[in-house]
């Protein structure tokens, strides 16, 4: 697995973060924000390597003992926070990781692993819906004492918005953290989703807004033969250009052909097909339903770019034709309420919501965008 | 690396460390334990990233080398064998083999430099003492350790070394326990230091039969060494709160009593108090100590005399249960002297004769009585 340097990654902000650590200015909270596979977590985890390494060549080495350990996410300086699920009975002040089955922590140790070796690696526990309380309040039992070796604590909270689920008390535990910070300590939150974080956590970190991965980024990471049409689709997303790459450019385009005809005729035997197939998909291949959604979407964008007349990586033999048939047949199309009715099925399935009438609702809307009522 | 040793030594020396041993963690590393073997013998850490505990292990070496085992698989098999000779082999792709009379075990082990390094131990002052003085002020002083981590001071006891005694308190903001020995006496270090309540734990456990332990106190960590062990813990950063500004110097009102007395009374007149409040109240009235209860939830009450000498005038105060219980079976007399103020003021327990060159002192904050 091809591994990038920060400054390839993200040169701009991988720049300023090189000049925050040479200017002894590191901060106590950080928030890494910006679109999804843009290399937040990355860069997140480079810092602390940067910050932690032994060698002082103003940059991390990467072969100093500080660096191999933070390399295999085993450093005593660097703590990793990220969604769990709730197994068991444990309180809010127990060990997070009390009360889960032995299979669930394997899931995690090998997430971990996983996420050493590879990057982009996303880590994703089964059900895990949240961040429990319990995580930052381990943090608070530690956090005060003074530190064990050389270099600065780094906590880093991968996907931070799921902080704020419920009733927000994760959140407001964290916030009273930040609030008083531990000495030589860093938090660094890590999101997708800023909106979804308390304006009283944004307001105490640092904020870095990630653009998407610069395109020889993914062009270098890729070496399918569908590298271009890929790259063209994902924009700048790493995690779509993993999924993506797995398959041929004739399979890809063949499934988002497949998928736009199953949802554009309005065919009452197509549409409970659909429905059938797609809600047995969502409880058994969730990863697939999401993907599959993520393709209908880049089906639109390159529909509606093909309105407007700007080039897209899928304006391809087969598909453009349709396309310009499409435009042609629904001039008041409305492709922004279209694109958040498909992020609306997406978010359903995280919500838990009852998938057969979520879809049969979408169809609905869509039928109506597309008339532009 | 190869060494040998016997079932009993290795048993013995992965017992001691699976206490600084997470049972899980996202750091799997921890669940291992680091096997160094060099020219001066071979060496045993493990560590929770708080407590490090370095012990040695009496084996013959063939081949030095270093490698981090999983603690727990290795202590399982040591468990199950008869007494025998081990012989232990890393090999540089860091496979161990345990070879035994018995049979052939092999497991994977991680390399020693994945394990987190040792504790920067720099700026430290050496002091010695006495294990009675250690395993008393843990006895004394642990128990009212708070464990609100909203509170990171009071998690742990401040010690506080002078050049003619040594204070150890404890305090979570409802009782505060302050034990001074002035026997202890050394000229290296002045200084406080505040300990989390674990190490003192362990510390306690792994006192034994020793008559003395080494203090090497450091900017960032404590460093016990008892016998061959060492154990070391990261100190708390914070600072402890001003505790003598609330003892209390004018408490004139005092109950003499005695302490198996008060005790059995409190702890039976308890059961009948409320559940959530675990309220009771103690009643000096013409002279006469009673303690008493009331739940009207559940219409229970009690209620006992108790046999006491007081000086003052009449009082009723509320403490909750449990932390009564805690502290008047933590005070090792026969007698205790309870000196009172108001019905909302602290009060303090002493033994009614401290122990020569010590001095206990024990503060209880009471909860307001419903009329």
């Amino acid at each position: 697995m091809k591994q990038f340097m920060p400054a390839e990654l993200q040169p701009v902000i991988w720049d300023r973060l090189q000049k925050v650590v040479a200017g002894g200015r590191i901060g106590s909270a950080y928030l890494f924000s910006g679109p999804p596979g843009s290399g937040k977590e990355a860069l997140a985890i480079e810092f602390a390597k940067f910050i932690n390494c032994e060698a002082d060549s103003g940059q991390s080495c990467g072969i100093c003992p500080s660096c191999q350990r933070i390399n295999n996410l085993q450093h005593e300086n660097l703590t990793l926070i990220f969604p769990l699920p709730r197994e068991g009975s444990s309180s809010s002040n127990d060990d997070p990781l009390k009360g889960l089955s032995g299979k669930t922590l394997t899931a995690i140790n090998e997430a971990i692993k996983s996420k050493a070796e590879d990057q982009f690696y996303k880590i994703k526990i089964p059900r895990a819906n949240t961040i429990p309380i319990s995580a930052i309040r381990d943090i608070r039992k530690t956090a005060y004492l003074k530190t064990a070796i050389q270099g600065r604590r780094v906590i880093l909270i991968f996907d931070a918005h799921l902080l704020s689920t419920g009733e927000g008390a994760t959140a407001n535990a964290l916030l009273k953290i930040l609030e008083e910070p531990p000495r030589n300590t860093s938090f660094v939150l890590v999101t997708d989703n800023k909106s979804q974080l308390l304006p009283t956590i944004l307001s105490r970190c640092q904020q870095l807004d990630f653009p998407p991965l610069p395109e020889k980024v993914i062009l270098a990471f890729l070496n399918s033969e569908n590298a271009q049409l890929v790259t063209g689709m994902a924009l700048g997303n790493m995690h779509l250009v993993r999924k993506l790459a797995n398959l041929k450019s004739d399979e890809l385009l063949n499934t988002i052909n497949s998928l736009t005809n199953l949802i554009l005729r309005k065919d009452g035997k197509n549409w409970r097909e659909f429905v059938n197939n797609y809600s047995r998909m969502a409880s058994g291949e969730p990863d697939q339903f999401r993907f599959n959604f993520c393709l209908l979407q880049l089906w639109f964008r390159a529909a509606y770019r093909q309105r407007v007349g700007l080039p897209d990586a899928l304006h391809k033999d087969l598909l453009l034709p349709v396309m310009k048939e499409f435009n042609k047949l629904y001039p008041a199309i409305d492709y922004l309420a279209i694109n958040e009715a498909i992020t609306d099925v997406t978010r359903a399935l995280a919500r838990n919501y009852y998938i057969p009438l979520t879809l049969t609702n979408f169809l609905t809307t869509v039928q109506r965008r597309m008339q532009g009522r | 690396m190869k060494i040998s040793t016997s079932k009993s030594e290795l048993q013995s020396a992965l017992q001691k460390l699976s206490k600084a041993t997470p049972a899980r963690s996202t750091l799997p590393i921890l669940n291992s334990v680091l096997f160094v073997a060099d020219n001066e013998g071979v060496l045993l850490r493990a560590t929770d990233l708080e407590i490090t505990i370095i012990t040695p292990l009496e084996a013959s070496l063939e081949e030095t080398g270093s490698a981090a085992i999983p603690l727990h698989t290795l202590l399982e098999i040591t468990n199950e064998l008869p007494d025998t000779r081990i012989s232990l082999t890393v090999d540089a792709q860091n496979r161990v083999k345990l070879n035994t009379d018995f049979g052939v075990y092999d497991l994977m082990g991680k390399p020693a430099e994945e394990f987190p390094a040792i504790p920067d131990v720099d700026g430290e002052n050496s002091l010695t003492m006495d294990t009675s003085v250690i395993r008393d002020i843990i006895e004394n002083t642990s128990f009212a350790v708070s464990k609100d981590e909203l509170k990171p001071a009071l998690t742990g006891v401040l010690f506080q070394f002078g050049s003619d005694k040594l204070t150890a308190v404890a305090t979570d903001g409802h009782r505060l326990v302050r034990y001074i020995r002035s026997d202890y006496q050394q000229e290296n270090y002045n200084g406080d230091i505040i300990v989390p309540r674990k190490f003192l734990g362990l510390v306690g456990n792994f006192l034994g039969e020793a008559e003395l332990i080494n203090l090497d106190v450091g900017d960032k960590h404590l460093t016990v060494k008892i016998g061959r062990n060492k154990i070391i813990t990261r100190l708390i950063d914070e600072r402890f709160p001003d505790y003598e500004s609330v003892i209390p110097r004018d408490n004139e009102k005092q109950l003499l009593v005695d302490r198996e007395i008060i005790l059995g009374a409190v702890r039976r007149v308890s059961i009948f108090s409320n559940r959530s409040t675990h309220q009771v109240a103690l009643r000096i009235i013409d002279g006469k100590a009673t303690i008493t209860t009331e739940d009207p939830e559940k219409a229970s009450s009690a209620q006992e005399n108790l046999e006491a000498e007081y000086s003052g005038d009449d009082l009723v105060i509320g403490y909750n249960a449990n932390y009564l219980k805690d502290i008047l079976s933590h005070l090792k007399a026969n007698k205790i002297t309870i000196k009172l103020k108001t019905a909302i003021s602290a009060a303090l327990f002493y033994p009614e004769e401290q122990i020569e060159n010590s001095d206990l002192t024990m503060l209880l904050m009471p909860i307001r009585l419903n009329d």
